[in-house]
């Protein structure tokens, strides 16, 4: 199992040469200079020629390809990549605080659904077929086919305008996460609580419910048993799941005005602020293979012959 | 399953319906309680949405936010409804070449560090943003200033290399002629960026959060007198629905924008408007938007009466009506005629769809009746309209104009450009049509029409015009004359040929709304529509 961690972590590395060499070129492959960019990231009214040379030689543009890139690895790799064009602030910091943001929030969407997912899952497998199981996969079938944007808004119109129990928007207090938790938690628990049914009823055919069965054991105990085969797909899709949140909030953080990263990106996309987006491009995809790995690792840990693999 | 599955459906559409109609018919619910008691703690707190972070304020370079900038900074002069009004400086001479200006500066003014704020300050900022000349190459002042120099503690000259008509107004711009504290320079001046923020204006920034929130506290030691509204939150939110609840719940309490930079839908100001709960204000026209036609021979739009034709067929009245649902005003001058220098008689050109056909007929194109388009050769007539597509109402905009000339015959072949690329497709002239706006007041228009001539902007749309020689001559004779008769005279001269050549297509007058309680009281707008007078406003 050791072994089979280190070789994990050590694909890491190539990885991270690929992605951020990915990065670097996908940025600088814009048709435009990059000093106009960066002229026009700041709002400059008026861009002439001079003002583009001047660009370049301040951020030293005019070197060589290759030269800007490993001056520029060597610092990624200390996490330093720079400042923004347009805020003038220092990238790391910027993503750092927005990342925690974003991660506060898939954690506790993470949490949530988890909950949610088991719960309903395991009750939906006890009453098979009742009305509890029936009702439950309509709503979570209507409510999970909806846009995210829309329900967030609905939510705020009730929650907020018109019982005004929570705030509409923004950060500062734990009532400030339940509306966006739910609102992405709706639409995970749709998916997750079905696989978590559908991997439980494959399995209360199998043998060993029989035999327990047979043997007399409690079904509070044979459903524990279930659940607990059940779920090795379930980790392994989640593991996933995670930097897909850390990655795809930006409708919810926009709906809600939460500060995280989509709406960095997003905003940092729209003034072209490229150091932002390359820190960004690199983190999410590390972030990505990180996951990846450790899913690996905890089905590795959970069935055995994978390790071979 | 079924039943159940119908009864969920039928509870989500009940609530989503009750949910929409509230825009339009919600007598504007009460403020959650928190809110509310806040308000009657707080009656000198205002809490605005701003649609993006207010970023770097240096008031030297041009990333920061204007609004947060207007409030933290300020000129010698300023920029008033009466003309140019005294700030920083009690007042001015200047020398009857018009190639010197003497301020005489305001005794006791500090910045919000504690720096005193004198001659020297003034030379020092005024050099700053003169080190960083190419930046501010689209202002004309920056390029005739020679020098400043100190006189005395309270007394500054600043000499221009000729007589430059609108320096005073320039001065009072939002960027980049304001005063920070020299003491916050780095590397001796501000295009390195500053320490802090620090200036002589009503406010100074005191938290600042990026992409969250920026709190703006009352300057305590304000020349002025402290302002009413002791502190002031921007938020940074998202326009649209959440930005229109958070104002209904109470988190927010005062919305500001022109249509297409607004945070809410026009629907959603109209009945805020009728809500007595809430005041809505509009300021006069500020701005004007415009089509700009190319006048490069192989561009079919170069050929003079298809331009009047495109002006004839676009109903103004009913795009002002449907698009802007009335927010603002159709246009049929490039400058409103309450725009200094702008009140020249000049010919309409109605809407008239018939007319439009006939100019184009006259050009030797004839009606395909298949397609519904003109033809001349086997060509259709089709003309390339260019808009940047981060602005929603543009879309509309074009969607409209296409509409309209579809019926006078023209393709309108609709190419939206991201606003990063914006600027480079401008200058470069690769279109038909170009829908922009023009700076509003103060700039115009002496900045709108200089931008005419500079190769960033529409020069090379323009430069084929036949007029253009005259227009550069009477422009850059307009700027420097130093008497008033001669220079309206210039400004006559080309407004009318600028009419009559249809460089500029104008469409609509925008106007800046202020969405806010009713109790706010001194409410009023600022000339430039990129700052808001917070000062005077109290409870």
């Amino acid at each position: 199992m050791r072994d089979y961690i280190i070789k994990r972590l050590l694909f890491l590395i190539p990885m991270f040469f690929i992605v951020s060499f990915c990065a670097f070129v996908l940025i600088n492959a814009s048709a435009k200079e990059p000093a106009m960019i960066i002229l026009e990231a700041q709002g400059v009214p008026t861009i002439t020629q001079e003002l583009i040379n001047e660009t370049n030689a301040k951020y030293g543009f005019d070197r060589p390809f290759m030269v800007r890139y490993l001056d520029w690895l060597e610092n990624a790799v200390k996490f330093e990549f720079g400042n923004s064009f347009v805020t003038k602030k220092d990238v790391s910091k910027t993503i750092l605080t927005a990342f925690v943001y974003t991660l506060q929030l898939a954690i506790a969407t993470t949490v949530t659904t988890i909950v949610f997912s088991l719960i309903l899952g395991v009750f939906c497998v006890i009453w098979e077929g009742r009305k509890f199981d029936k009702i439950t996969r309509a709503f979570m079938f209507v409510i999970s086919a909806m846009p995210s944007y829309w329900i967030g808004t609905l939510s705020v119109w009730l929650f907020s305008v018109k019982l005004t129990w929570l705030p509409t928007s923004g950060v500062g207090s734990l009532k400030n996460f339940i509306l966006p938790t739910l609102v992405m938690s709706i639409s995970y628990c749709g998916f997750y609580f079905r696989m978590i049914r559908n991997s439980m009823l494959e399995n209360t055919n199998e043998n060993y419910v029989y035999f327990c069965r047979s043997c007399g054991v409690g079904e509070k105990k044979i459903i524990k048993h279930i659940l607990r085969n059940s779920l090795q797909t379930v980790i392994s899709a989640f593991s996933m799941a995670i930097p897909g949140m850390v990655a795809g909030t930006v409708v919810i953080e926009n709906v809600f005005a939460w500060p995280g990263l989509g709406r960095l990106c997003v905003s940092a996309i729209y003034s072209r602020d490229i150091p932002i987006i390359q820190a960004y491009v690199l983190l999410l995809a590390l972030f990505y293979c990180t996951f990846n790995i450790l899913a690996d690792i905890i089905n590795a840990a959970v069935n055995p012959k994978l390790r071979k693999a | 399953m079924k039943k159940a599955t119908c009864l969920i459906l039928a509870l989500i559409l009940s609530l989503s319906l009750v949910a929409c109609g509230t825009n339009s018919a919600s007598t504007g619910p009460s403020a959650s309680p928190e809110a509310a008691q806040t308000a009657a703690v707080k009656k000198d707190t205002l809490t605005l949405a701003i649609p993006k972070d207010i970023a770097d304020i240096n008031v030297h370079l041009y990333t920061g936010s204007m609004v947060a900038q207007g409030m933290v900074f300020e000129g010698l002069v300023q920029n008033t409804a009466e003309g140019v009004k005294p700030c920083l400086a009690e007042s001015w001479d200047v020398s009857s070449d018009g190639k010197a200006y003497t301020f005489h500066l305001k005794k006791g003014v500090t910045f919000t560090d504690g720096q005193p704020f004198n001659a020297e300050a003034v030379k020092a900022n005024i050099d700053a943003v003169q080190a960083n000349a190419e930046r501010h190459s689209w202002l004309v002042l920056c390029k005739k200033i020679v020098s400043c120099d100190v006189v005395d503690e309270y007394t500054v000259n600043l000499v221009l290399s000729e007589a430059y008509y609108p320096t005073l107004t320039e001065l009072g711009l939002t960027r980049p002629y304001r005063m920070m504290s020299p003491s916050t320079f780095i590397n001796g001046g501000t295009k390195d960026g500053v320490s802090s923020y620090s200036g002589t204006g009503a406010y100074k920034l005191d938290e600042h959060v990026t992409d969250q929130y920026a709190v703006f506290k009352a300057n305590d030691s304000y020349w002025g007198g402290v302002p009413g509204i002791k502190t002031i939150t921007m938020k940074v939110m998202p326009a649209g629905e959440t930005t229109l609840m958070a104002f209904k719940n109470g988190e927010i309490d005062f919305l500001f924008g022109t249509y297409a930079s607004g945070m809410i839908d026009a629907d959603s100001l109209v009945s805020l408007e009728n809500d007595s709960k809430y005041q809505v204000k509009f300021s006069d026209p500020c701005a004007t938007r415009f089509l700009i036609t190319n006048s490069n021979n192989e561009r079919l739009i170069s050929d003079k009466n298809i331009k009047q034709a495109v002006w004839y067929a676009i109903n103004r009245e009913e795009m002002c009506k449907a698009v802007f649902s009335g927010l603002e005003t159709p246009a049929q001058t490039v400058f409103d005629k309450t725009i200094p220098y702008c009140n020249v008689a000049l010919d309409a050109r109605n809407y008239s769809v018939d007319k439009a056909k006939s100019l184009i007929e006259a050009s030797g194109w004839k009606l395909d009746a298949k397609t519904g388009y003109y033809t001349k050769g086997g060509a259709t007539l089709s003309l390339e309209f260019v808009y940047n597509s981060s602005v929603a109402t543009n879309k509309t905009i074009g969607e409209f104009i296409q509409a309209n000339l579809k019926e006078a015959g023209i393709d309108v072949k609709l190419t939206p450009v991201e606003s990063t690329t914006v600027q480079q497709v401008r200058s470069a002239g690769s279109y038909d049509l170009y829908l922009d706006s023009s700076w509003g007041r103060p700039y115009d228009p002496q900045s709108s029409l200089t931008a005419l001539f500079a190769a960033g902007s529409y020069l090379n749309s323009v430069s084929k015009l036949s007029c253009f020689n005259d227009l550069d001559t009477w422009v850059n004779a307009a700027l420097v004359t130093t008497d008033e008769k001669e220079r309206q005279d210039y400004y006559t001269k080309i407004l009318q040929a600028l009419q009559e050549e249809c460089c500029f297509i104008p469409l609509s007058y925008s106007r800046v709304s202020i969405a806010t309680s009713a109790d706010l009281k001194g409410l009023a707008f600022s000339q430039t529509q990129y700052e808001v007078p917070f000062k005077d406003f109290s409870y």
